[in-house]
């Protein structure tokens, strides 16, 4: 057997580039758009209010629902102002026996146990939150325009840190840096898009609802969710990249 | 109550730094592996006096995978003609023989099987003299113990070790043993690659894991001269050294860690062997992953309380080599730090300190647990799976949030558990990982060889 073409074995390959150029581009990229949101945020958020208000307002009384504007970080952001509802004692006990429940029965699942764990982290918060609710409800410390501030003001923090987070991540793939730019766009569209609807129906549940499923909703289905669709883009791009790069001779070096 | 406050946010805080900083470290491999200069390993080497060589095989209820290892090991040390039909088999691909046979000693260790393992390997030894199995049905069970009774009868100067579902490829004998021959080095690791990746969502996931931990990982620890870590399997040390230093302890579940650090403090180089990859068999349910993360992290945490602060106060290491020894130390301590940040939260919350959850810390607090739960972040997966020439499988990496919450859970478990080992001084019990492998089932590979899909390129022609 004879081997007319050997390319570069996996071990030690790696692409010419270099660490001070990555870190030029990464600020070229990041600060601009990092700022431009900075600057868009105000928009952003009226344009948000706007449409959720719209939505909702069909399901509540004239003035149930409302845009209000508070200052934050450089400017004014907007927010929803809408009354949560407070759930009952039974709902309460309810929300925690089941809770409890799931965190006892769930780990011994046969199948699908990361599925089943991940349900324990969610029983998990909706425990403590049906155990406070049963306990000391009159202590809950939030309205419903605290959670729409909590949401709004995360929401631009996330908008601020994807530029940053998917620049780290594209950045040094060997490829023009044009479409990494488009991607890290469509990244922030996407969530400004998704977030806006999540904002609608996160309101909708506190208020029509309860707001005792406000935590579950922040911490299970907030932010975390948002890097779930970040490194979905993410190795979308990295996929097609090495489809693209298979048996490209001119893009692998060796050892030096 | 505002103390309780205060010390709830400090904790929170504290969550966000140490995982900023280990996000940071992993991202700093990540562009040493791309970008900069990759630290070659000894296989260019060519040296007629090659070291003579032991290689252990713990097995406990291995009849499902005892044939197939001891095939592959047989085909590195005869010609062709000298083996049996199912090593002939193997030959068809791995085409010829590898590490002088007079100089390589295989022993399969039979550590209280209760299957059909003992009349397997007695078979072997009757077909080849150089294979001696060690049948243990008395003292203590477990690898380290194990090790520890095959490195008496062992006769080479390096002790090469596998598991019993590995599927050693031709030539990485020869790849671990010519490390030795460098005079600092006490210990090799070879890169660990699973063979069932098609397997389910599980073991693919495995598989990103493994890339993550090894393509870039272990090679940018490498590279920039911190500390590689011996694995435990598809590696080697030398025999004398280890010896000295007391051999393995019986009591420490993760021994590869143990020795790793024991061979640091005194003064021995561990390096890593990019080049040499070997196949194993990954967990194919959640259930055997558990026990097996689990064990790893109580074994884990065991090596971290062990050396915490001899490793601070090592005179033979650099400060750059403590800093990430005392990372990886606390590897399998993190999940637990997150899991009680998450508690944490949960406090601050219904405390009405929704403003600190909401800030900019919450943030970076999910960001973090999102890439460092899973131990290799997703940029580093995605980097590593580029270099591998893997054009699907990084398609899967929002599924590794799935793994976050498991691997915290069970991780959390094997921390509290040595915990109570160190404070009772109790005995850990060897569980052994359930193989998935039919017995007698397909000796080959199922990936393609040679493994690299880039190197499916390659044009071969019949000369």
């Amino acid at each position: 057997m004879s081997k007319s073409v050997i390319y570069y074995h996996r071990a030690y390959r790696k692409i010419t580039g270099s660490g001070w150029l990555f870190l030029i581009e990464l600020a070229l990229v990041t600060l601009p758009l990092s700022l431009f949101i900075l600057f868009i945020y105000p928009f952003i958020t009226e344009q948000m209010c706007r449409i959720a208000e719209t939505v909702l307002s069909s399901y509540y009384l004239p003035g149930a629902v409302e845009v209000i504007r508070q200052s934050f970080i450089i400017d004014d952001v907007f927010l929803i102002s809408i009354r949560g509802t407070h759930p009952s004692a039974l709902v309460s006990f309810v929300n925690f026996i089941i809770s409890l429940a799931l965190i006892i029965f769930l780990p011994y699942a046969k199948r699908g146990k990361n599925i089943a764990i991940f349900f324990v982290f969610l029983a998990a918060i909706n425990l403590a939150s049906g155990l406070f609710f049963t306990l000391i409800p009159l202590e809950f410390p939030y309205s419903g325009i605290d959670f729409s501030e909590l949401y709004v003001k995360t929401e631009i923090c996330m908008w601020l840190f994807i530029p940053i987070i998917l620049g780290m991540a594209l950045l040094p793939l060997p490829a023009p840096i044009l479409p990494k730019l488009i991607l890290i766009m469509f990244a922030l569209m996407y969530s400004v898009i998704f977030g806006t609807l999540r904002y609608i129906i996160f309101l909708f549940v506190i208020s029509k609802l309860s707001v005792i499923y406000m935590a579950l909703l922040f911490f299970a289905f907030g932010p975390l969710i948002d890097f779930v669709y970040i490194v979905g883009i993410y190795c979308f791009y990295t996929s097609r990249l090495a489809k693209k790069l298979k048996g490209s001779e001119n893009v692998w070096k060796w050892l030096y | 109550m505002e103390m309780v406050v205060l010390i709830l946010k400090i904790y929170l805080v504290f969550t966000v730094v140490v995982l900023v900083g280990y996000s940071i470290r992993h991202f700093v491999f990540t562009l040493n592996r791309l970008f900069f200069e990759q630290r070659i390993y000894y296989q260019d080497i060519i040296d007629s006096e090659l070291k003579s060589i032991t290689i252990l095989i713990p097995m406990h209820n291995e009849e499902k995978v005892a044939r197939q290892i001891l095939d592959l090991l047989v085909v590195s040390a005869y010609p062709y003609e000298n083996v049996g039909t199912d090593a002939k088999r193997i030959l068809d691909l791995l085409v010829d023989a590898d590490y002088p046979h007079e100089k390589l000693e295989i022993i399969p260790i039979n550590d209280f099987s209760s299957d059909e393992t003992r009349i397997i390997l007695d078979e072997y030894a009757a077909n080849y003299p150089f294979i001696k199995p060690l049948h243990r049905y008395e003292g203590q069970r477990g690898k380290p113990a194990a090790l520890n009774e095959g490195m008496k009868m062992a006769k080479g100067e390096i002790i090469i070790v596998f598991d019993a579902d590995y599927l050693p490829p031709r030539g990485i004998l020869k790849d671990i043993a010519v490390s030795f021959n460098d005079p600092e080095v006490g210990a090799v690791m070879g890169r660990v690659v699973p063979v069932n990746t098609r397997t389910n969502l599980l073991t693919r996931l495995l598989d990103l894991e493994r890339t993550g931990g090894y393509q870039v990982d272990q090679q940018a620890r490498y590279n920039m001269k911190l500390i590689p870590q011996y694995g435990g399997t598809v590696g080697g040390f030398r025999k004398d050294v280890v010896t000295a230093l007391g051999s393995f302890d019986t009591n420490i579940l993760a021994e590869d860690t143990e020795l790793t650090f024991r061979l640091l403090m005194k003064g021995w180089k561990v390096i890593y062997a990019n080049r040499a990859e070997c196949y194993e068999e990954a967990p194919e349910t959640w259930n055997v992953r558990s026990r097996q993360i689990r064990r790893w992290s109580r074994g884990h945490n065991q090596v971290m309380f062990r050396y915490l602060w001899p490793l601070i106060v090592s005179s033979k290491l650099s400060k750059k080599e403590k800093f990430d020894g005392l990372l990886l130390l606390f590897v399998y301590a993190i999940p637990l730090v997150l899991l009680l940040a998450l508690l944490d939260s949960l406090a601050l919350f219904f405390l009405g300190e929704m403003q600190i959850v909401a800030g900019v810390f919450a943030i970076l607090f999910v960001g973090a647990y999102n890439t460092f739960g899973n131990f290799a972040p997703f940029y580093q997966i995605g980097i590593a799976s580029l270099l591998d020439g893997a054009t699907s499988r990084v398609l899967l990496l929002p599924m590794l949030i799935f793994n976050y919450f498991f691997n915290t859970w069970f991780i959390a478990i094997g921390f509290f558990e040595a915990v109570i080992d160190k404070i009772t001084g109790r005995s850990a019990t060897w569980i052994k990982t359930k193989r998935f492998r039919k017995k007698d089932g397909n000796i080959i590979p199922m990936r393609k060889w040679p493994p690299s899909s880039a190197d499916k390129k390659i044009e071969v022609t019949e000369s």
